[in-house]
């Protein structure tokens, strides 16, 4: 999985042909809403990346709703780049890079005697897509299509009755390694 | 170009598809029994060199000697003759142990659920004598875990183990994978003319008979002859019992549900003299004169969703009568002394009340931070109090300049 990362952003890199050059940096921003698809079944997302936009490429932050298995919020860094720009259209490369929030009391069970800390993770994305430019001004139609990785956990603590504290505790781990197919849409300027 | 560029996304995509398996890890221990064979044990049961406090549990004052249970392994012997600066001199091993009470040169203690009479006539060369099995069949493992009753156990490893889980739904279904590893607590310690023992307590020591309980059972020993108890009576109190306490001939004893009292008048059988219902909770009891004060906390351990200090005018002990109750955070352990009442709040630390007029009129005088604390001793302006991180001691010879005098500190 890192190579093809690693591959994803070698492309973002090295490619730099027919690109539409701009003269300037401007802010710039992504909205989205799309499907995650995984073993779970799929769910919904929602993203707002903003940043600036400078000639092809694109960078911001970016934070999101993500619904997948157990709802968290990952935030993380935004890259892109156009290809191939014509007539208002173009294909785009994107890699997200951050870490993924853990949503307060998204857990399987937290009652005494249990108790349970959430922990984040490890957030990436990565994706092609087509953007659609619509009107005069910067707007545009965004679709993409590409892959997501979310890691967040547990750890469960029961604590066993006992007379004099402390009392035994049995601590149990969970470490979420979740892999989606994502395909969103948004609107940018 | 464009072909390119389409035919590496295409190809990417094709390849995370293969990527969409999630990963569940769960990461639990194992905790597998060491035994031992009895007379291996039992043969161990004399004072070994000083060990470490690493889990320290119930106390208990007698002379110049502090006996602190190390939970499930045995006790402490501390050198109290300067409480400024305690020396641990030696280790009774003990498994499964949580109760020491003593009488003049005899030692008596729980080993999970037998009790064993050891002689301390020189505490440093202290030795076993017999033991009374099964008298506290209620000790007993978390998640059913059965041991092998030929051997004792007197130690666990540890060992994490990661394992992938493959259905999302057997996530919590396998929170028991990680199975029986302490026992649950029971047991305690106790005595007016010649030892002191904690709130926390579930032997009680009364001239020459010994009581303890379990979780529903109140027994009596004869002592007389201190090497060869004889139990004279066991009697049903019902579920969550969990303290007893001795004062005037009587036994307050704590349960999750209420205080019982019992009256000595025949020291071979108690007598139910009255009963008082309160929330569930933890809660043990001390008395004093016509009060009797129970600590009620509840959370993760006790159940129930109360934690107050309860006072009951007990002057008439065939109806106690609530009089008042003070808000607290987590009480565990308490002990009076005058007019000084000292509570262990849990993580809320030591609290030192001054009772001038009324117990209901307490005062906050002292709060001590930043430990962890559970069960405390009163005595000759010496506070001994057990917290997480070690066993400390204060001067409260000043009621206005209370002082710590020393730690012990547990080196987990």
């Amino acid at each position: 999985m890192k190579k093809l990362l690693l591959l994803l952003i070698v492309c973002l890199s090295l490619l730099n042909i027919n690109t539409q050059a701009q003269k300037k940096i401007a802010f710039s921003s992504q909205n989205f809403a799309g499907v995650l698809i995984g073993e779970t079944g799929s769910t919904l997302q929602l993203q707002t990346i903003n940043g600036v936009k400078k000639d092809s490429w694109f960078t911001g932050v970016g934070v999101g709703i993500d619904w997948y298995y157990r709802r968290s919020v990952p935030v993380f860094l935004s890259v892109n780049r156009e290809f191939f720009p014509k007539n208002k259209r173009s294909f785009l490369l994107s890699v997200d890079a951050g870490i993924n929030f853990s949503w307060p009391g998204q857990v399987y069970y937290d009652y005494p005697p249990y108790g349970v800390k959430q922990k984040n993770g490890l957030y990436w994305a990565s994706g092609a897509g087509y953007k659609f430019g619509v009107g005069k001004s910067d707007n545009a139609i965004l679709l993409q299509l590409g892959y997501s990785y979310k890691q967040m956990g547990e750890e469960s603590r029961y604590v066993s009755p006992c007379l004099i504290p402390p009392c035994p505790e049995t601590v149990t781990t969970y470490d979420y390694r979740l892999k989606r197919l994502s395909f969103k849409i948004g609107w940018g300027f | 170009m464009q072909k390119i560029i389409l035919i590496i996304s295409a190809v990417c995509c094709l390849l995370l598809q293969s990527c969409l398996k999630d990963k569940l890890l769960q990461t639990y221990s194992i905790y597998t029994p060491v035994y031992k064979e009895k007379s291996e044990v039992y043969a161990n049961i004399k004072s070994n060199p000083a060990q470490s406090i690493t889990a320290p549990g119930k106390i208990y004052v007698y002379g110049n000697y502090i006996f602190l249970n190390e939970v499930d392994k045995g006790v402490h012997i501390i050198d109290n003759t300067n409480p400024a600066s305690p020396q641990v001199k030696a280790f009774i091993n003990i498994p499964g142990n949580l109760d020491v009470t003593i009488k003049g040169n005899t030692l008596y203690a729980d080993l999970y659920t037998d009790l064993v009479v050891v002689d301390i006539t020189n505490p440093l060369q202290a030795r076993f004598i017999k033991y009374l099995a099964n008298i506290f069949p209620a000790r007993a493992y978390s998640n059913g875990f059965v041991g092998d009753s030929t051997k004792i156990i007197v130690d666990w490893t540890k060992k994490d183990t990661t394992i992938k889980i493959n259905d999302y739904r057997k996530m919590y279904d396998c929170m028991t994978c990680s199975f029986a590893t302490f026992s649950t607590g029971i047991s305690g310690a106790s005595t007016p003319a010649q030892g002191i023992a904690g709130s926390m307590a579930r032997f009680s020591l009364v001239n020459d008979y010994l009581y303890t309980v379990n979780h529903a059972e109140l027994s009596a020993f004869n002592v007389t002859n201190s090497e060869n108890p004889v139990r004279t009576s066991t009697q049903n109190l019902g579920w969550g019992i969990e303290t007893v306490y001795p004062f005037n001939n009587k036994l307050f004893i704590g349960s999750a549900t209420g205080m019982f009292i019992y009256d000595l008048a025949n020291p071979a059988s108690p007598a139910r003299l009255s009963a008082v219902n309160h929330f569930r909770a933890c809660d043990p009891v001390i008395a004093d004169g016509n009060f009797a004060y129970v600590t009620l906390s509840s959370g993760t351990n006790c159940g129930g969703n109360v934690n107050v200090l309860n006072i009951y005018d007990v002057t008439n002990l065939s109806s106690p009568v609530l009089s008042c109750s003070k808000s607290m955070t987590s009480p565990h352990g308490l002990a009076k002394d005058g007019n000084l009442i000292f509570i262990c709040d849990g993580k809320d630390g030591l609290k030192i009340y001054d009772t001038p007029a009324s117990p209901c009129g307490m005062q906050l005088v002292k709060q001590f931070t930043g430990m962890e604390t559970y069960d405390a001793i009163a005595w000759n302006n010496n506070l001994l109090v057990v917290a997480k991180d070690g066993l400390y001691q204060y001067d409260y010879s000043n009621r206005t300049d209370i002082k710590q005098k020393s730690k012990l500190t547990v080196n987990r």
